[in-house]
């Protein structure tokens, strides 16, 4: 008879606690959960296609330089209205180039690279080109994108 | 009716075009002739010539053999004639004669054009101005002609990376000579140019980081026009690659106080062949090659010397300190490309500063040095935001790892009293 | 069960007049799991399904953030680990619960033929179990390519070029499986269509099968063991006794999960970029290296056949023998495991284990 008491006290105190671990369990699992299901204030940037900049704030022989993910880039509006956008990382020793509009060319300061505004290689040490992105202009903004392989 | 030179000019180039489309348009590669027919069968020296045109040579892949140089008849399978004088044969040519015979062709635009379009024809010419040349014509028999760079048989194209005349192997060809420490006393030259060229940053670059775009001897010295840079040209030979530092040293009153000591623009800090890469303590007033070699304490340019050392020092100890945070959170697992984004803006400041300190301006250097500690700071500070992402993980990790363990345990002790009945 | 008037025994009482929960309970708790020396390995099943459990969830929560495609699966990957709260967690989950799966269906796979729990009558239970065991390779293959990085980019590559060697239908299917003739967008599409549609719904599926074949039939006993006279024979209850063990060591798992993703959290690396060279240490995943280091020793040439397609098929002819062991090996008179069976699955878990240390050490 008294076995069977402490029997029963033994038995909801196990439940008890079991009840309660699981909940303990539920908690460590749901309170990362509900915190991933918030979406994170920073909008995830479209990497795909960035706008940067409006057609009618650049003038004809200009540049903007923008990020494009992780890397700079140089958008040049050149002197014939028509854009142009490249990886602004010198095919040299990976300084970042510059718009000269005097010359209008693609300058390197570090050891005087110079590219046309195609993006080729004219002058100095830089071997190969720089890497295009594609421009497109769509009602008055300037969206550049990664060309298509 | 045309004018008399000019008609005389243009029957030249129709008789040069007939000729040579006699002579040369039927063949292409070394052709079989008595020359290479009997030197084929010789040994060594008077066997080689015959191997190495047989190469990939420019001249005979044009169908030029051996008599269009060394003259001779081939079509004679009599030596007696066919190395004749009468027929113009010359044997090994003369140093004095070797610029002659390349520029029978090679100074001539119109015979040069049907060979290749974009070749230069004024080599000869501006020869004559080198102190090759100038050493030549004083009578030197010693003085490099056309074949010690390019070869003599097996001449290759400057533009073939096997040519001894590509950037990559200028520095190699040139040291044949320059290196020869005999040679070099004889005419007063020094003969360890090589050396100091290949430990500096030039030769580094070029040598052993293949950077063709780095300098060989002949970006600085010029290659057929080979002279010394003078005086005033030196910094201006440096400009040509460090546009930024030579435009910043211009504008500093450095400029005129050098001018006027006469003392030569960069090589002044940077020597000229044995480079170094310069270090931040060439800045301030310590060391051969420091502000301290003019400069004196008390003086202004002291003070200015001490103070952007300081400030080109603390951006640096704050840029290694942020990569060191940053370096740690990464070793932890957090991902750092936006703090690597800002050790980067970090790391151009530094450059710029080191760029900018040729204008001896505090000020100027001041404003870049502010704007590296800027970044460096942000990337510090996302370093210590990993960090600490890391002891949060830690700590999350062992709370929910103490709570899994209770329920192992509570499932136990139900396993147990289960088992039990 | 006895009648209560607490709240859950009330539900319990609503379910149970509605879908005869009694009887599922009865059933499960009648059901024995014997209890002997290899009862160890009966948890390996049990783990290997805990492990697709986590990966079926926190796979629907990456798909939150995931954005398949060349120019946003590398992006979106990034921006899952570095802005999204738990982002990093639920990643390094996935990937580390997938290998530990792929490892505990390995322990699982060897445990039952050394066992030679195969034999009649549980033949589809170990040919479902073979299907479900390649198809968590395809899960491990398809799933590596999709955060696009470098290392994921060429071991596709050179993992699909091997599907090429194949005659007959190897080119097809290499274009079938790539999207076209290279490894580009195309592919990650199709293998992102693979990775969370048709994988997991044969998937679960055949795990269905699977474990409906495991009820239905009780647990295989090693031949020793079912020899012994019934009263020498110990056992438990399928339900609570079993199942309670399992959740235990469930539990156990997850920890040890979580542990691995926070102090070696699943790297991003570099994205891919199609026209790089390839980087040096290519490699596959651990579970291909025994068959890329073998296909990496043939010679170009055994006799009139390419190195690598003998490999191919010979790989191909084994997985194909491995599936038909029901069938081949016929139990003896006595019933005692078959000996060359015992010898060849030996050879099988040596070369594996041998190969893929060759793999990781030798340069």
């Amino acid at each position: 008879m008294e076995n069977k008491t402490i029997d029963r006290g033994r038995r909801r105190f196990i439940n008890l606690f079991l009840g309660g671990a699981v909940v303990g369990f539920l908690g460590a699992i749901v309170y990362p959960l509900i915190r991933y299901l918030i979406p994170p204030k920073i909008a995830e940037a479209n990497p795909a296609n960035l706008k940067v900049a409006q057609e009618a704030q650049m003038a004809p022989g200009s540049a903007v330089m923008f990020k494009f993910g992780r890397k700079p880039g140089i958008l040049i509006r050149r002197p014939d209205g028509k854009f142009a956008a490249f990886d602004a990382v010198c095919t040299h020793l990976d300084c970042t180039v510059q718009f000269k509009a005097d010359e209008s060319v693609i300058w390197c300061a570090c050891h005087n690279g110079r590219y046309d505004l195609t993006g080729r290689n004219i002058s100095g040490p830089p071997p190969r080109p720089l890497e295009p992105f594609e421009v497109n202009v769509l009602n008055g903004d300037v969206y550049v994108s990664q060309k298509e392989a | 009716m045309l004018p008399g030179t000019d008609r005389i000019k243009l029957r030249s180039v129709i008789l040069v075009a007939i000729i040579t489309g006699l002579l040369f348009t039927p063949i292409s590669g070394f052709a079989e002739n008595s020359c290479r027919t009997c030197h084929g069968q010789l040994e060594g020296e008077l066997a080689a010539p015959v191997q190495a045109m047989a190469q990939n040579d420019v001249h005979a892949s044009r169908g030029f053999s051996c008599e269009a140089c060394h003259g001779g008849d081939p079509t004679s399978e009599d030596p007696e004639v066919s190395m004749s004088a009468q027929k113009g044969f010359l044997g090994v040519p003369s140093a004095r004669q070797i610029p002659e015979i390349c520029a029978r062709c090679h100074a001539q635009p119109e015979f040069m054009r049907q060979y290749n379009v974009g070749l230069a024809t004024d080599q000869y010419e501006k020869y004559w101005t080198s102190r090759h040349g100038i050493a030549l014509k004083a009578g030197s028999n010693e003085a490099a002609t056309c074949i010690d760079c390019h070869g003599s048989h097996g001449v290759l194209p400057a533009n073939n990376p096997q040519s001894p005349v590509w950037p990559l192997n200028v520095p190699k060809t040139c040291r044949r000579c320059h290196e020869d420490e005999a040679l070099m006393s004889r005419h007063n030259l020094p003969a360890n140019t090589y050396k100091e060229y290949s430990q500096g940053v030039h030769g580094v670059a070029l040598l052993e980081k293949n950077d063709i775009g780095a300098p060989a001897c002949n970006d600085c010295h010029g290659n057929h026009g080979a002279t010394p840079p003078g005086f005033e040209d030196v910094a201006q030979v440096c400009r040509g690659c460090h546009p930024a530092n030579s435009e910043n040293f211009l504008t500093s009153p450095h400029k005129e106080a050098f001018d006027a000591a006469g003392i030569k623009e960069c090589l002044a800090c940077h020597s000229n062949h044995l480079i170094l890469t310069p270090q931040d303590d060439w800045l301030g007033v310590e060391g051969e090659h420091s502000c301290g070699q003019c400069h004196t304490a008390g003086e202004k340019g002291y003070q200015t010397a001490v103070n952007i050392r300081q400030r080109v020092d603390s951006l640096r100890n704050r840029e290694v300190e942020a990569r060191f945070l940053v370096h740690e959170a990464e070793r932890r697992g957090i991902e750092v490309s936006q703090a690597q984004d800002y050790l980067k803006l970090a790391r151009d400041a530094l450059l710029l500063a080191r760029t900018m300190m040729h204008t001896v301006d505090e000020t100027k250097v001041g404003a870049v040095v502010d704007s590296g500690l800027v970044a460096a700071d942000e990337a510090a500070a996302s370093g210590r935001q990993g960090i600490a992402d890391f002891r949060f993980r830690s700590l999350g990790l062992g709370v929910a790892s103490i709570l899994i363990t209770i329920l192992i345990i509570a499932l136990w002790l139900k396993l147990r009293q289960i088992e039990k009945k | 069960m006895e009648k209560s008037s607490t709240p859950q025994g009330k539900l319990y009482r609503w379910l149970n007049e509605r879908y005869h929960l009694d009887s599922v309970i009865h059933f499960a708790s009648k059901k024995e799991v014997p209890i002997h020396r290899e009862s160890v390995w009966y948890y390996f099943g049990g783990v290997t399904l805990f492990l697709f459990i986590i990966q079926v969830m926190t796979g629907i929560l990456l798909l939150l953030y995931y954005r398949p495609g060349a120019d946003t699966s590398f992006e979106s990957v990034q921006f899952l680990i570095t802005q999204v709260q738990f982002g990093w967690l639920i990643r390094s989950v996935h990937s580390w619960s997938a290998n530990l799966m792929v490892l505990a269906a390995f322990i699982h796979m060897f445990s039952n033929f050394f066992t030679q729990s195969y034999r009649p009558p549980r033949e589809l239970t170990w040919i479902t179990g073979m299907g479900l065991f390649v198809l968590s390779l395809g899960f491990g293959f398809s799933g590596y390519l999709l955060p696009w990085n470098e290392l994921a980019f060429f071991a596709t590559k050179v993992g699909t070029d091997i599907v090429g060697v194949v005659p007959f239908i190897g080119e097809p299917l290499l274009i079938f499986l790539r999207g076209g003739e290279d490894v580009t967008g195309a592919t990650l599409t199709r293998f992102f269509g693979f990775h969370v549609a048709v994988l997991p719904m044969i998937t679960t599926l055949l795990i269905a099968i699977h474990v409906a074949f495991v009820q239905v039939q009780g647990m295989g006993e090693p031949v020793a063991h079912s020899k012994l006279a019934p009263e020498k024979k110990r056992a438990m209850p399928f339900f609570p006794n079993f199942v309670l063990r399992d959740v235990i060591l469930w539990l156990f798992v997850l920890d040890i999960v979580a542990i691995l993703a926070v102090f070696f959290p699943w790297e991003l690396g570099k994205k891919a970029d199609l026209f790089a060279p390839a980087p040096a240490g290519i490699a596959p995943e651990w579970y291909f290296m025994f068959m890329f280091q073998t296909l990496k020793f043939l010679p170009s040439h055994v006799l009139f056949i390419e190195g690598e397609l003998l490999g191919v098929l010979g790989f191909g002819l084994a997985a194909l023998g491995w599936t038909l062991v029901p069938f081949l090996d016929r139990p003896g008179q006595s019933g005692q495991p078959n000996r060359l069976f015992r010898f060849f699955g030996l050879l099988a878990v040596s070369f594996i284990i041998v190969m893929t240390i060759v793999g990781y050490t030798l340069k």
